[in-house]
């Protein structure tokens, strides 16, 4: 996957949407031979897009279950949310909308008005990106000895999550309009209702769409780090080669994130079906030559 | 309360059926002649009658596999078209990276020798065949993306349309995966264990192989065990429907093109319950 800060997006929309909650963080440490598993539970409030940044990556690297001799856990979180801050820090648009973002929360009418920008500008910049990214995905393919249906289902993932953000921005525009209304209508109290209607009507759509990112970066984290030499070599372009994965954990991840992205899809046809339509494009000479490829299959079966 | 008889649909009716979902998510009407128009029948028959539709695991299965072979055999050959291309034009002066020009009149008959040396290390006529049309379709690609240049072209740029290709793949898997999904909604899948002896007859009574005995055994099953009448919807003339008189003199078991399936279901319906003596017939 082209790694990119858009990729925070559902962690942070979540900052928006929940309070406090409570947290259980597990590190793991090895010594020689021996290895030590600390967990730590505690209640925190969700102050900021660090603090989300960071439970983030902790929850993709936690999904691994085998990790090569030369990486832990613990620094391979710091490197993926080092990578993330660099990668918002490095794109005006995107710092600028993370800052403006503060901790006001959805209870307030700039509070929203900032969510919404914020929203908007990732929704737009992962938009612009996706062609890019779909291509960085091929070129991967094709410089690497795994199968296609890897990098064509990270490559759907990408759409999809393009969609997912279209469908936030909606979502949120449409907030916006109805809480105003209430709050002029009917006062500030009346209108708190309707920010709680809109947190569980999206709730789905958001954890859906964190559970197919998390998956989607565990299982690319996991290829990448397995072809890197060290943990400066993360993220580098380099050629992808089977052999050096764990053929078990590969497989593991891939089921989970194949089961997961079909969830997503699922969430998201159910929630704006007109919208997907719209988002989605394909020439009709390649599905006809993809069809008479499959008629051959069929008559053979 | 009414028997609740219904369809059993085959692989080819479900691909085909996929193929038109996809295309109206988008607001496409492919161009598919009789073949298409007869699963639209099939699909207004379905709804106006409110006929239920199901497809076994086994036959969803096989589609997903089909579908994976036919994403993978366009693109591993055009990976390995790429690796050609990268050797063949590799850079002969020292230091530097830049891949040799690509000419346009010429070099088009490496791609012409490309695929004659991997149809030779093919022995199955499918093999063959699927090849001939992933040529056709990377060849007829390029030809499209090189019109508007001169003599030559970077052989990055020709590697960077190869990839272009398999980006048009990945929009065209991304409509599918949601059109599957609506599919799923509209024919819901049964899972069902097929019973071996069954599986057996169809393969020794009809020389069937593993995939249409299991998809058959599957519709057969089902119909002795919810006590409905089934029908068995294919396209497969060879080795399905050419077979229907004896199938059902057999095993009681109704298989039909797309056209008479409603016809067969109605007529089903006005006889008796379907035959409960599956295991005294085997």
């Amino acid at each position: 996957m082209a790694f990119s800060g858009l990729g925070l997006i559902p962690s942070t929309f979540r900052f928006g949407l929940s309070s406090l909650q409570p947290v259980e963080e597990v590190f793991t440490k090895r010594i020689g031979h021996l290895k030590f598993i600390k967990k730590t539970l505690s209640l925190r409030p969700s102050y900021s897009f660090e603090d989300y940044t960071r439970f983030s990556s902790l929850a993709v690297v936690d999904r691994l279950d085998h990790m090569p001799q030369n990486f832990e856990k613990e620094k391979l979180a710091e490197v993926l949310t080092s990578w993330y801050q660099k990668a918002i820090e490095s794109d005006s648009d995107l710092a600028e909308a993370v800052e403006s973002l503060g901790t006001g929360g959805l209870y307030t009418d700039q509070g929203q008005r900032n969510f919404h920008r914020f929203v908007s500008t990732f929704s737009r910049k992962y938009s612009e990106g996706l062609e890019g990214f779909v291509k960085a995905e091929m070129s991967r393919f094709v410089n690497s000895d795994l199968s296609f249906s890897l990098f064509d289902q990270l490559s759907v993932f990408h759409r999809n999550y393009s969609r997912f953000m279209k469908l936030m921005e909606l979502q949120t525009a449409s907030l916006m309009k109805r809480v105003s209304m209430y709050h002029r209508e009917r006062g500030i109290k009346r209108s708190r209702p309707i920010v709680e209607e809109f947190k569980s009507a999206v709730r789905p759509i958001v954890d859906a769409a964190d559970l197919a990112r998390i998956s989607a970066l565990s299982l690319d984290l996991y290829i990448d780090i397995c072809n890197s030499r060290d943990y400066v070599d993360i993220f580098n372009r380099k050629t992808l080669c089977r052999d050096r994965l764990d053929q078990r954990e590969y497989e593991r991840l891939f089921t989970s994130f194949s089961k997961d992205l079909r969830e997503f899809d699922a969430v998201l046809i159910g929630n704006n079906v007109e919208l997907i339509g719209k988002e989605t494009s394909f020439k009709e000479s390649v599905a006809q030559a993809w069809y008479r490829v499959a008629e051959v299959y069929l008559s053979g079966s | 309360m009414p028997r609740r008889d219904c369809f059993f649909l085959d692989v080819n009716i479900l691909l085909d059926m996929l193929f038109d979902r996809a295309h109206e998510l988008v607001g496409l009407r492919p161009e598919r002649g009789v073949r298409g128009e007869t699963i639209k029948k099939l699909v207004l028959g379905i709804d106006k009658n409110k006929l239920d539709c199901f497809a076994s695991s086994s036959v969803y299965d096989r589609l997903s596999k089909i579908v994976e072979k036919v994403n993978a055999s366009i693109a591993d050959v055009a990976r390995k078209l790429v690796s050609c291309l990268r050797e063949q034009k590799k850079p002969t002066s020292p230091g530097s990276n830049e891949l040799l020009p690509f000419s346009i009149k010429s070099d088009l008959f490496l791609i012409e020798k490309f695929f004659r040396d991997e149809f030779r290390q093919l022995s199955s006529e499918e093999e063959k065949e699927g090849l001939r049309r992933v040529e056709y379709m990377l060849v007829d690609y390029l030809e499209q993306q090189l019109r508007n240049h001169g003599e030559t072209v970077r052989t990055e740029e020709v590697v960077s349309f190869i990839e272009n290709l398999l980006v048009e793949i990945n929009k065209w898997s991304d409509a599918r995966n949601t059109a599957m999904l609506q599919v799923q909604q509209k024919v819901e899948r049964k899972e069902i264990i097929v019973d071996s002896v069954l599986q057996q007859i169809f393969k020794e009574e009809f020389g069937w192989g593993d995939e249409d005995s299991s998809n058959t055994a599957s519709a057969l099953q089902y119909q002795d065990e919810q006590n409905v009448w089934v029908v068995f919807v294919s396209t497969d003339y060879k080795h399905i429907i050419n077979w229907q008189e004896e199938i059902f003199s057999k095993l009681k078991l109704m298989c039909s093109d797309p056209i008479y399936a409603v016809h067969h279901l109605l007529c089903l319906r006005e006889m008796a319950e379907p035959p409960r003596d599956l295991a005294t017939r085997l």
